[in-house]
Parts: C-alpha cells; structure tokens; sequence
C-alpha cells in the first residue's frame, strides 16, 4: 500500500470508530465454546480433502454465526435515523486485516445458506481481494453484521467496537487448549437495539451450534 | 512427468509461491531458518493457499498433520525435496 492509501484508510477507520464510540452504547458479552468435537470433526473432514478444499475453524464459526444471527433480528440490521431496521439477508461483514497496516471488513452474502466448502472458497476470494485491493464498493456497504476472527496469531479474546450503522459485532479469539481445546466468543452489541438477555440467548445458540459440527455441515 | 527439482529449484519455487500469495513479502530478505510467521504477516487463509499451490503445482499433498513442521523456508525445501514425485 502506499502512504497516502494507508493514510486514507487510517482516517476512514478513525472516522467509523470514532462514531461507534461517540453514538452506540455497547454492551459485552464472553462465553467459552469447547472446540474438541468441532476441532476433531475438521481433522476427519480435511484428512479427505486436497488442500485447495480444507476447512479452516473460522468457516465453523461464519456458519454458526450466521445460522444464529437469522434467528435473531435484533443483531442483524441497521440503526439508521434513530430507528432500528432488521434486514432481511444475513450479509456478514468480515474483519480482513491488511499487511502492513489496516482493516476493512467487506460482506460474505447469505453464509447461512452457503455449505461449508462454499463459505471456504467465498472468504479465501474475499480476503485475496481485499489484499489486492479488488473488492466492489458494494461489498463494504452490504454487511449487517460484523464478526472478527483473530486467528491462531491472535489474542485470547476480542471485545471489538461495532460497525456502524450495524448494531453488533461476534469476536472469536484464537483456539487454546486449557487442556480440552476451547474458544472465546464475544458479543458487542447496541443496547439501544436489544439487551444483554437476548444477547445471551444469541451468543448462547451460536456456541451450540458450534458444538455440533455435523449440523454446520448439511444445513442449509 | 517434470524432471526430478534440484534442492535450489524447489527454494526458488517457494519463495515465488510466497511472493504470489503474499507480494508485499520481500522474499530474497527471508532467513530461511527462521520462522517465517514471525517474519511475514502470513495468517492461517495464505498458508493454506501456499500449501495448496505446492498441491497443485508440484503434486505434493501435505497432511494437516505435518504444517507445524513447515515453519521455515529451510524446512520446507527439505520436507518437499523428500515428499516430491521423481
């Protein structure tokens, strides 16, 4: 990237976070999901695959997110002009770190419905382009909700600022063992919009879902 | 079938495949001994393509089991110049 686009995209971040930070009153969440069956499934799964067709864990966690996130209107949609407007369609915003400094977090379109392999090959198009700098402006305006995934460089958790005008934001931490394998999934969400009650329920069907990999994998 | 890669052969094809995935990555300043996850900002989506260009490209399936073995450009000539078709 050169300096004035990594100055842009600094300035664009400062922008959208700043406004999070000023207008949305969040609330938090954390609940531990033990990973061993999911983890355990995947190794079975991409023991049979070529490498171009392995699962990573973070296509596990965008299909239980977004499986959750349909059940639950009041974290999928918009806060626009003082009003909430659930959106119809699960477009997940993405959080896809640049090399060298920078995020963007553009939209994977209807995951819930998509198969695992599906949801694989759309997020290495998605963060390939968005590394190369080929994303369609579109992309980055469709998300209604936002989910961020540290990956196994990453931290424990993460408790991130919402997108706005989106009303949450999911953050799984990098897997640890403690012995059994676990993950961190955290909840950001706009308490103008819902409560920490309903947030539980949500935060609470996702790690279900999680738990049962096999589920993940037929449903549509 | 290509002919059999001498040991420098396969180093260049790695670091090309680097570059590919990753063209910010200088890749000739590499330490080829040291990790190259603490060098790059390479995450688990470019391994995977890495490791599928190396599926692809030189018929060479590594199992899930053996990626954590492959954390430098040293170890992965080495594990390659063994794993490929003659």
């Amino acid at each position: 990237m050169t300096d004035d686009k990594s100055l842009n995209m600094r300035r664009a971040i400062a922008a959208a976070m700043e406004k999070s930070h000023r207008e949305i009153p969040h609330y938090y969440l954390e609940t531990t999901v033990p990973m061993d069956a999911a983890l355990n499934w995947l190794a079975e799964e991409n023991a049979r695959r070529a490498p171009p067709d392995r699962l990573l864990p973070v296509v596990l966690f965008l299909k239980a997110f977004a499986f959750a996130a349909k059940s639950f209107p009041e974290m999928n949609g918009r806060y626009v002009d003082g009003a909430f407007r659930p959106a119809e369609s699960v477009h997940t915003g993405v959080v896809v770190a640049l090399r060298g400094g920078g995020l963007l977090a553009p939209a994977l379109h209807d995951v819930q419905e998509k198969s695992l392999s599906e949801i694989a090959r759309a997020l290495t198009d998605l963060v390939t382009r968005v590394r190369s700098g080929r994303l369609r402006g579109s992309e980055l305006t469709d998300p209604t909700i936002t989910v961020t995934s540290l990956g196994d460089e990453g931290c424990d958790r993460v408790f991130g600022l919402i997108y706005p005008p989106q009303v949450a934001l999911v953050g799984f931490g990098r897997i640890r063992e403690v012995p059994h394998r676990v993950v961190s999934a955290t909840l950001a969400a706009d308490h103008r919009v819902s409560d920490g009650l309903k947030g539980a329920a949500f935060l609470n069907a996702m790690a279900k879902l999680l738990q049962s990999p096999q589920t993940l994998e037929t449903g549509r | 079938m290509s002919p059999v890669l001498t040991a420098d052969e396969i180093r260049a094809k790695v670091l090309s495949y680097l570059s590919d995935i990753a063209p910010e990555i200088d890749a000739k300043a590499l330490r080829p001994d040291l990790s190259l996850r603490e060098q790059t900002e390479i995450d688990s989506v470019d391994f995977l393509r890495f490791v599928s260009r190396l599926y692809e490209d030189l018929g060479v399936n590594v199992p899930e089991a053996d990626y954590a073995g492959l954390d430098t450009i040293d170890r992965i000539v080495d594990y390659l110049a063994e794993k490929m078709p003659a």
